[in-house]
């Protein structure tokens, strides 16, 4: 349902005594409204047929449908770039379609391709909707009005698929597959890069932290787009491992170890191993463009401590992702260890699970998975404002997680910063790897805005408005404590017109309801001006909580443009071409 | 046996039972007596159990006639003889039956106030189940054996012990005199008690100025002190609670305080409320006869009190009093203070009480004012203390006599 | 055990800002010091040690459940919840914000929430001399050091505080249910502590209801069967061990618990506690069903005989008590939200069956546990069925919309989206509109002409179901009343209550109207019950010991 939006076309009408009679149609007491629609789509990819449940039935929040798709927050339009229309839009809210229970799975059908980026995209937000606690937004100019994500599934005829921040779209490729190496695809074949569920997440992902954090798309240094990447991959992969059914065929074809990177061969000796789909991204695609191997893998290359020599950003943002699901896979196994010796039954040895067992490990990785998509969803909320590093969202992962599940019974954050020490990679200015040193710290000295003005900055972010006059006063309020927020002097302050207001629920129910906002400097680079030399990049992320009467500061996460990160962004310029 | 009373003597029977009222009067009346009984029971945890010789004594001693019996309330102490002794009682010739209204059975009012009655009872009850430890639990224990309705007599009573219901009268405040009743020549009765009112009957507790006890420790019968603290004594807040009095959010200040002292007394004594309740149901008679008044209050509590005490109705009465039958064993607030100076000071004061089951009945300060208004003419029944003159005691009684002409 | 609670600044006391702790005895008119839990010598020992013997522990213990309870339901809610003696909108006087809580209040064995004292008060007592379980004959007892006890009086004070009417005895299921369902969270508590659980599991041999359980639990045909007597054996289910003890025992819930479920009773049981026992039971049963349901493969993978009893494998140990944990914690939550679709006023136990199963519905659609199943089952064995419903089916048991479509005013659901506004400036204007809507639609929302009152609003539980979007909703309480004599030439009039709980979707779309019609039926019902024997009870004390009290039908607590 949109965002005070109807549940059906109908606008509300005043009531009359007797209600309204214009109502009293098939479900004249509204008792049979969705609250979901199920819409098919491939888990993975055309190429993997009917295998490890790869015909997956997606259940995303009802809304009404216009023929395109088009909902309130995704339009898909059947387009390529330069605007032609290609295929008719499929109207999801046509009786036979519903009949049918949607389009059944088929990539020589466009309509199901428009079906499914539709439904996966839907399924994405809501995946965010929820981890955040409130309604996401794409990047918008100014304004704060919500803005819709267009698909152009068939977007273009290349080996691509890409996020347009101008226009705020998605665009899917379609080429012929190689001539060699290309796995089940038919040399030659068309592949749709809209059909890779994980290309189309990704892509979704690149849009949604665009909408949350519009400044991680300056580059400003090695991480900045590197960043942006892995992120994205993080999601793509990690939300596969939250369908139950894909599990459980690959639990059972990995003798519960998901994190092997190939399955048992069905016939023992005649099959050579296939990959494991769960941990592969990119898999028709990398096989249709003849590297005959999946993109990347959230395995990766055994870690290494100077790994983050690599400094293309898809590689380097691989590195954090393997960091990621190397803690997801570490607290898997020390999570299931136990129903392994339970079942009395090696981890290692070949052949089928126990049903019970296998049914046990699909639905604890479900439900982890899902632990770590929400936490890698939140802890974008605690990320700096500008200048992003791979080592700060390790800090933002930690202190999300330590906010809402002080405990940590499962070792969530141990494994994580193992798992980041591992790769080599370490947040700029921390004394050490403890978990203690890497939570952010609250502001040195206790600062509060007053309790009025976050509540309604909270309710303008809600209700999709502007509120002019309390952004004045949190303005002020940074102008007051420049020091303290570490802005330096001679220059502005940019407020960012969009704060989040977020709502994290932790698994014991604890609730953490804050204002995030985003503040930023540039400085003109002295010495050499000219144009198109981009200024150098500072800012604070704000996060206000409410305690008692007051709007306590609790974090300022801050980027301070001194001499260091001067010299550092001037360094980063340089090696990219910028004088 | 022959009516042991001389001619012409007024003479008043206090039994002792241990905790309850029994009282026998004898009127002179033509060449020889008649008599009235007043109350026969005992409280069941402080009966000395010799209720059915006492029946038997009234029998011989009125030579198997009562004029009139007269059920004060429904309480045990005062009317559980009316069954230990049912068997005697049968087999006497009873002409009259005086009981308050609240015993009319098909009166609407009365009915509504026994429903409460007996559930507050039950739930109580039900309480003490599980709460029969503290030392609050067995005085409410105590309390609600004694209210535990006593059909069998009840019904006795009711139907002039199987006489039938004529004959019995339900009397109430400002009932009209009975004249010369079941003819007893010179006898005027004037009813006091029970108001007709509930209103009246609700309304246990005197206020402030008129109670004996302390407000703090309005429980009936003082039971906490049988609790030694909890906690030795070097955790008692050495400046009494002056922190919450500048405790700024002033959540507990000393209004704050009071009130919940008072709640917490007040509903520390639910049963002793209910107790109050049919006390104040009690009869309150005054017979007159020649210059002598007695004045039998059964328990009347405050609310009965107040609905007459003041007035011409008091004038006259106290004017009157010759003997006076302390209410509710002498408990600290059965009587009001302010009616003590308004007795005659020649009169004498029966008290029927017994030293358990509350240690704390009779109030001795109650006593002490009694005895120095009445110049020591106070008269307990269970014989403690000397005897003032035209006293003297029997196995099992006291015998009070006044020469009448 | 310690207990982690959100910080919040305290004075001595302690003194919150919603709980104030004040350790004044009315039995001996005496203070015992107050604490300073901001003392650093208490700090540097993260709070004092148990002990009995000093009352400033005694203060910091009931301090830390009771508002450990505040906020199980809190977030069970998604907001703050609220006293009933709290105005709202924060403009009343400061000292009316407190719950004050006394540890020492009065010398009895009894404890007792009272809405117009606004406090919890705890008593204490020396132990029976026959029977007086661990303690020493004599020894004092203290009331506010039973955990489950000042679980169960908080669940009092808060629920009064969502449902004010609850505390009026209009049929004989109203104060059973406060009484049930406070005896339900301090149950349920337990469970969510896994170190004592997982004790209980060691020994229970993983069937944590096998005490309370009949051999053939496992054919689902009898179901879950919470019978045979020794429940000592578990001792996760004997509320108020130590209070228990020391007064002999608490019958009640052992005998609902403890015996086959009976129909019968239903009809015939009317004392508060134990007929609030047989709720207790049903829920109970239903918890035991589900999690028998849910551990049912892990027996088997560790391939555990049914009838075994012996130690468990840790591992399947701690795996079922991680279960039970969750799933206790799951109907917490449940139970809790469940209070906000009922209806406002004469509460009837099938009412609270529907509450629950229509939250369910929302908060997980395809219920894989079959949570609904057990808890329909559980209540239909024990004869709760619903007023006028037609089946015990899950369809028909969930509450429906108004007859008719409804939409509340837009001006309405303005207002009703600020309705959390500090200054609470819009809560006037928001009665003001709501009052308008029913008067116009009174007979689509259940309600009957005039002497409407509109009592409370808010956010329906924010925390609804896995989607957003359903968190937003407005629950609103509308109340109507009407004073007759119980019977001609009565001393005073009593009060006849019907009402109806509004949801409404923050699109205006009234989606439950969840009524009790105060049609000439539920009067008669009313006066014959406030006329019938039964209720007695409460009315003597009423003005005496004030409605708002608990005690005075508490036997113990």
């Amino acid at each position: 349902m949109p965002k005070n939006g109807k549940s059906d076309n109908q606008t509300p009408v005043a009531p009359t005594p007797n209600g309204d009679a214009q109502f009293r149609g098939p479900d004249p007491f509204g008792e049979y409204e969705p609250a979901y629609r199920s819409l098919r789509v491939y888990a993975f990819h055309p190429g993997l047929g009917r295998r490890s449940g790869n015909h997956l039935i997606l259940r995303v929040p009802f809304e009404p449908l216009k023929p395109g798709p088009i909902g309130s927050r995704v339009r898909v339009i059947d387009e390529s770039l330069e605007g032609e229309p290609l295929h008719p839009p499929v109207d999801l809210e046509h009786p036979d379609i519903i009949r049918n229970g949607g389009i059944e799975p088929s990539d020589g059908n466009p309509q199901f391709h428009q079906q499914m980026v539709y439904a996966v995209v839907s399924n994405m937000l809501r995946h965010f909707d929820r981890a955040l606690g409130r309604q996401v937004r794409f990047r918008s100019k100014g304004t704060a009005e919500q803005k819709a994500l267009t698909i152009l599934p068939h977007g273009m005829k290349e080996a691509n698929a890409y996020y347009d921040n101008e226009k705020v779209a998605l665009s899917f490729g379609q080429f012929p597959a190689a001539q060699a190496k290309t796995g089940r695809n038919i040399p030659g074949q068309l592949v749709y890069a809209c059909l890779s569920h994980d290309i189309v997440v990704h892509e979704t992902t690149h849009a949604l932290l665009d909408g949350l954090r519009p400044s991680f798309m300056e580059s400003t240094n090695v991480d900045s787009y590197a960043f942006h990447e892995g992120f994205s991959d993080v999601i793509a992969l990690m939300q596969l491992l939250t369908f139950p059914e894909p599990l459980l065929e690959t639990i059972q074809r990995t003798g519960g170890r998901l994190y092997s990177a190939s399955l048992h061969p069905e016939l023992d000796g005649a099959d050579q191993a296939e990959q494991n789909p769960l941990i592969s991204l990119g898999q028709q695609f990398g096989q249709a463009v003849g590297a005959g191997d999946a993109l990347r893998s959230a395995v990766g290359k055994p870690p290494d401590k100077d790994s983050l020599k690599e400094t293309q950003p898809h590689p380097r943002g691989a590195i954090m992702m393997n960091a990621v699901f190397d803690a997801f896979f570490h607290v898997y196994a020390r999570r299931t260890r136990g129903l392994f010796r339970l079942s009395a039954r090696a981890t290692g040895s070949e052949g089928d699970l126990h049903p019970d067992l296998a049914r046990r490990l699909a639905a604890d990785a479900s439900q982890l998975a899902t632990a770590f998509l929400q936490l890698c969803i939140r802890a974008i909320a605690y990320c700096p404002a500008v200048d992003m590093t791979l080592g700060d969202y390790l800090r933002a992962m930690m202190t999300v997680h330590a906010r809402l599940d002080p405990d940590d019974r499962d070792g969530f954050r141990d494994a994580l910063i193992d798992a980041f020490a591992r790769r080599g990679i370490y947040p700029p200015d921390v004394a050490s790897m403890s978990e203690s040193e890497l939570i952010w710290k609250p502001p040195r000295k206790p600062l509060s805005l007053d309790r009025q003005v976050v509540r309604q900055l909270r309710a303008a972010d809600a209700g999709g408005y502007r509120d002019m006059e309390a952004e004045k006063l949190l303005h002020q309020f940074c102008e007051e404590h420049r020091e303290d927020l570490g802005f330096i002097p001679d220059a502005s302050l940019e407020v960012s017109p969009f704060h989040q207001a977020i709502r994290f629920v932790g698994p014991e129910l604890d609730v953490a309801e804050e204002l995030v906002c985003q503040v930023t400097q540039s400085m003109e680079p002295n010495k050499r001006g000219g144009a198109g030399v981009p200024p150098y990049r500072g800012g604070t992320t704000l996060i206000f909580g409410e305690d008692g009467q007051r709007g306590r500061l609790r974090y300022a996460i801050t980027k301070r443009i001194d001499a260091e990160r001067q010299a550092a962004q001037r360094k980063w310029l340089k090696a990219n071409g910028i004088p | 046996m022959a009516n042991p009373f001389p001619d012409k003597i007024l003479n008043v029977r206090m039994y002792h039972v241990g905790f309850g009222d029994c009282f026998l009067l004898s009127f002179p009346s033509g060449n020889g007596h008649r008599h009235v009984l007043v109350d026969c029971g005992a409280h069941p945890k402080g009966t000395l159990g010799n209720l059915t010789e006492v029946a038997e004594n009234i029998r011989d001693v009125t030579g198997n006639h009562l004029t009139a019996v007269v059920a004060t309330h429904r309480h045990q102490d005062h009317i559980w003889g009316f069954e230990r002794g049912i068997k005697t009682f049968e087999t006497m010739t009873i002409d009259e039956v005086w009981l308050p209204w609240v015993e009319e059975l098909g009166n609407p009012e009365a009915r509504a106030m026994w429903r409460n009655h007996d559930g507050a009872r039950a739930m109580l009850e039900a309480r003490l189940k599980v709460a029969a430890a503290g030392p609050v639990q067995k005085a409410v224990a105590a309390v609600i054996a004694n209210l535990k309705p006593n059909q069998v007599a009840l019904d006795g009573l009711r139907s002039r012990f199987g006489r039938g219901i004529e004959g019995v009268r339900y009397l109430y405040g400002g009932y009209p005199d009975l004249v010369a009743p079941g003819g007893i020549d010179g006898l005027v009765v004037k009813v006091l008690g029970p108001p007709k009112t509930e209103a009246f009957l609700k309304r246990m507790r005197p206020p402030r100025a008129e109670r004996w006890a302390p407000a703090a420790s309005v429980d009936g019968n003082g039971i906490h002190d049988l609790m030694d603290s909890p906690f030795d004594e070097r955790w008692l807040d050495p400046d009494k609670g002056k922190y919450w009095e500048a405790e700024p959010s002033r959540v507990f200040d000393q209004v704050e305080r009071d009130l919940f002292k008072e709640r917490m007394a007040d509903s520390m004594d639910l049963a002793f409320a209910l107790e109050d309740a049919v006390n104040n149901s009690s009869l309150v008679l005054m017979f007159l006869i020649g210059k002598y008044g007695l004045l039998m209050t059964g328990d009347a509590q405050w609310g009965s009190w107040d609905s007459w005490m003041t007035g011409d109705i008091g004038e006259e009465t106290f004017k009157r009093v010759t003997l006076f039958k302390l209410g509710h064993h002498g408990s600290h607030n059965a009587t009001p203070r302010s009616i003590i100076n308004r007795l005659p000071e020649n009169l004498t004061v029966l008290v029927p009480t017994h030293n358990t089951p509350f240690p704390t009945i009779p109030e001795p300060d109650l006593m002490a004012a009694l005895a120095t208004r009445s110049k020591d003419r106070v008269v307990r029944s269970d014989n403690t203390g000397k005897l003032p003159s035209g006293c003297t005691s029997g196995d099992f009684w006291i015998d009070f006599q006044m020469e009448t002409d | 055990m310690t207990i982690r609670l959100p910080y919040e600044p305290l004075q001595r006391g302690p003194v919150g800002r919603r709980l104030a702790v004040v350790d004044y005895d009315a039995a001996r008119d005496c203070f015992y010091p107050p604490v300073d839990l901001d003392d650093p010598l208490i700090l540097q020992e993260n709070g004092l040690e148990p002990r009995d013997s000093d009352p400033r522990f005694h203060q910091q213990m009931v301090y830390a459940v009771a508002s450990q309870t505040l906020h199980t339901f809190d977030r069970a809610l998604g907001r703050e919840v609220r006293f009933r003696f709290q105005r709202s909108g924060g403009s009343n006087k400061r000292n009316q914000q407190h719950l004050r809580i006394f540890p020492h209040g009065m010398n009895e064995a009894n404890a007792f929430y009272s809405r117009d004292l606004r406090a919890l008060v705890f008593g204490y007592f020396s132990a029976e001399a026959e029977d007086a379980g661990p303690n020493i004959p004599g020894q004092p007892v203290f009331t506010c050091l039973s955990h489950d006890i000042i679980v169960h009086e908080m669940c009092h004070a808060i629920i009064d505080g969502m449902r004010g009417h609850f505390l009026e005895k209009t049929n004989r299921d109203s104060l059973a249910f406060h009484e049930a369902l406070s005896d339900v969270i301090a149950l349920l508590q337990h469970f969510t502590f896994p170190e004592p659980l997982l004790e209980t599991i060691q020994r229970t041999g993983g069937r944590l209801h096998r005490s309370t359980l009949a051999p053939e639990l496992s054919s689902d045909e009898d179901g879950v069967e919470t019978g045979s007597g020794a429940i000592e054996a578990n001792p996760l289910v004997d509320l108020a061990l130590q209070f228990g003890e020391s007064l002999g025992t608490r019958k009640a819930l052992r005998s609902a618990i403890g015996v086959r479920p009976n129909k019968g009773d239903f009809e015939v049981v009317t004392e508060p506690h134990d007929r609030g026992a047989i709720l207790v039971a049903a829920i109970f049963d239903a918890y035991f069903r589900v999690y028998t349901r849910r551990t049912r493969d892990l027996f088997r993978l560790a391939d555990v005989a049914a009838d075994y009893a012996g130690e468990l494998h840790p591992d399947l140990a701690n795996r079922l008590c991680s279960e039970a944990t969750a799933l206790a914690s799951q109907f917490v939550q449940l139970c809790i939200r469940a209070v906000e679709f009922c209806p406002p006023v004469d509460l009837e136990f099938g009412d609270y069956l529907r509450a629950l199963i229509t939250v369910h519905c929302k908060l997980d659609v395809d219920d894989r546990d079959g949570f609904r199943d057990a808890l329909i089952r559980a209540f239909g064995r024990r004869g709760i069925f619903p007023p006028d419903v037609r089946s015990m089916t899950e369809s028909s048991l969930r509450w429906t919309p108004p007859a008719v479509r409804l939409y509340a005013p837009q001006a309405l659901v303005d207002a009703l989206r600020e309705v959390d506004r500090e200054d609470g400036s819009n809560q006037k204007k928001i009665a003001v509109l709501m009052h308008q809507f029913c008067e116009q639609n009174h007979d689509a929302l259940g309600l009957t002409e005039g002497t409407i009152a509109v009592r409370s609003f808010h956010h329906a539980v924010r925390l609804l179901g896995a989607e957003l979007e359903q968190a937003q909703e407005f629950v609103c309480e509308i109340t109507q009343t009407k004073e007759v004599l119980p019977f001609p030439g009565s001393p005073e009039k009593i009060p006849l209550r019907g009402g109806t709980t509004l949801v409404v979707r923050n699109d205006g779309r009234i989606r439950y109207a969840i009524a009790k019609t105060l049609d000439a039926k539920r009067e008669r019902a009313q006066l014959d019950y406030a006329t019938g024997h039964e209720v007695g009870s409460a009315d003597l004390y009423r003005g005496r010991v004030g409605v708002g009290e608990l005690r005075a039908l508490h036997r113990g607590y």
